[in-house]
């Protein structure tokens, strides 16, 4: 499938599992058989599809934490009708993390490039996101080896030089980032990469097994809002 | 014949009313000329270079080829100037080399074929056409730079601007890449701290000094005098 037609399934799937009733059983297994489907077409690796459920897990379940103020709050309400918004705020976060890093892992960054190109977005905006794409894997061996010389100083092991580590983060790695991404910008300036809209770089074309993908995910999208919304699911 | 690069009475200074950075700068090179630009740390050598293309702001006169530099011209100035920056991985903004380097002929208007082989051609007189599809962030510092520095020629520019082109090259690959700036029929002001790099490429040397220029000498000897380094 050409990289144009791969993000717009993505965006409809991620619609479709951020519509998802999550009353029922049955909406809960709608849901977790789109995410599952979308998985298996993107076949994203297993190691970031287990990381992705670690993150999502660390991000979305300190959300259960509210439930006894809801419930203060909440007059006449059970424990189960209380945790019933962290509940959706959870399951709805997983989900979408989950199709959206499939999404993403199934692109190369010229794959990335490519496909923004022919969506409707404005060039500028779809520059600079590809531009944050391309530069990730340089800051990534950046954040490597500043936790090498962590470790290499004794920055690992004994808590209190974790910890002093961890509060120099921002002193010195932020500071770093914002350095670099200064001087990405004058090299972007300097290139005339803003100026020029980046299909010249190529395109793929649309082809119709990627028409009918589309068709196939707008369908989906339409059948779970109207599931929720027409059939007065919540 | 007009000089390619023509500065006068230059003033750097980050912030107005803030401190100078450089002041009094003249400076001249005319086409094919090779010029080194030479001081220490903080001497204000990557600002000078980034102020000739207007990405620092600068007081007095800058002229590209004949063209004043301002912010009405600034776009037609750039594009006579090929700048090869300090650190290579901040202006490898593509995937792959390949697309790095034919980005700067795609944008003047060349065919996406014509243009591809072009920058192919040019990665390979840098040696480094074995390393075109990979992606950039897998290639090694002497790598990124070639890569860096063949996107910055495959425009045949008037002007080039070097900063630290050495800078975690190897011994051969130096030696290689004076080679390949001699062959070019650009002017180059190349800043670097190589005073043997600066003597095998460049014609001339001018030294910065406490935010001036201080010395512009022919011979890297008389450098190497004035830091009294043998």
């Amino acid at each position: 499938m050409a990289p144009q037609s791969r993000i717009l399934c993505g965006i409809l799937v991620f619609s479709a599992s951020m519509c998802a009733p999550l009353s029922s059983l049955l909406g809960l297994a709608g849901l977790t058989g789109i995410v599952a489907l979308w998985l298996v077409v993107s076949l994203p690796p297993a190691r970031l599809v287990g990381s992705t459920l670690v993150l999502g897990l660390i991000l979305f379940l300190p959300y259960f934490l509210l439930t006894p103020l809801v419930l203060g709050q909440g007059g006449h309400i059970g424990w189960l009708e209380a945790a019933a918004v962290p509940w959706r705020i959870f399951v709805r976060g997983l989900a979408g993390m989950q199709v959206s890093v499939a999404t993403i892992s199934a692109l190369s960054a010229g794959e990335l490039r490519q496909g923004m190109m022919r969506l409707p977005i404005p060039s500028v905006v779809s520059a600079i996101l590809v531009q944050i794409v391309q530069q990730t894997s340089t800051l990534l061996g950046e954040t490597g080896r500043i936790s090498q010389s962590m470790t290499v100083r004794g920055g690992t092991g004994a808590l209190a030089g974790n910890w002093r580590v961890l509060v120099s983060l921002p002193r010195v790695w932020l500071p770093r980032v914002m350095g670099r991404a200064e001087r990405v910008a004058d090299a972007m300036e300097m290139r005339g990469y803003l100026e020029e809209d980046l299909a010249v770089m190529g395109v793929a074309p649309w082809k119709s097994r990627d028409l009918l993908a589309v068709v196939g995910c707008v369908v989906l999208l339409g059948a779970v809002v109207s599931w929720r919304w027409v059939g007065g699911v919540s | 014949m007009k000089p390619t690069l023509q500065c006068t009475d230059l003033l750097i200074r980050y912030e107005e009313k803030g401190e100078t950075v450089l002041s009094g700068i003249d400076l001249s090179l005319a086409p094919g000329e090779r010029v080194a630009l030479v001081g220490q740390n903080g001497a204000g050598k990557t600002s000078l270079l980034l102020a000739l293309v207007g990405l620092v702001p600068c007081e007095g006169t800058v002229a590209v080829c004949g063209e004043v530099l301002s912010a009405r011209t600034v776009k037609r100035v750039r594009s006579n100037v090929g700048f090869v920056f300090n650190v290579p991985e901040d202006q490898l903004l593509f995937p792959t080399a390949l697309e790095d380097v034919s980005f700067g002929l795609l944008r003047r208007g060349m065919q996406r074929e014509e243009a591809f082989a072009a920058a192919g051609e040019a990665l390979g007189r840098l040696g480094v056409d074995h390393v075109s599809n990979k992606p950039l962030h897998h290639l090694s510092h002497g790598q990124k730079q070639r890569v860096a520095l063949a996107g910055a020629l495959v425009t045949a520019p008037s002007l080039l601007l070097l900063d630290e082109p050495t800078a975690g090259l190897d011994p051969l690959a130096c030696k290689e890449l004076a080679s390949t700036l001699v062959s070019l029929e650009s002017a180059q002001l190349i800043a670097t701290h190589d005073l043997a790099f600066a003597e095998a490429v460049c014609s001339r040397v001018v030294l910065l000094e406490a935010g001036t220029m201080v010395e512009e000498v022919t011979k890297v000897g008389e450098i190497r005098r004035h830091w009294k380094l043998g």
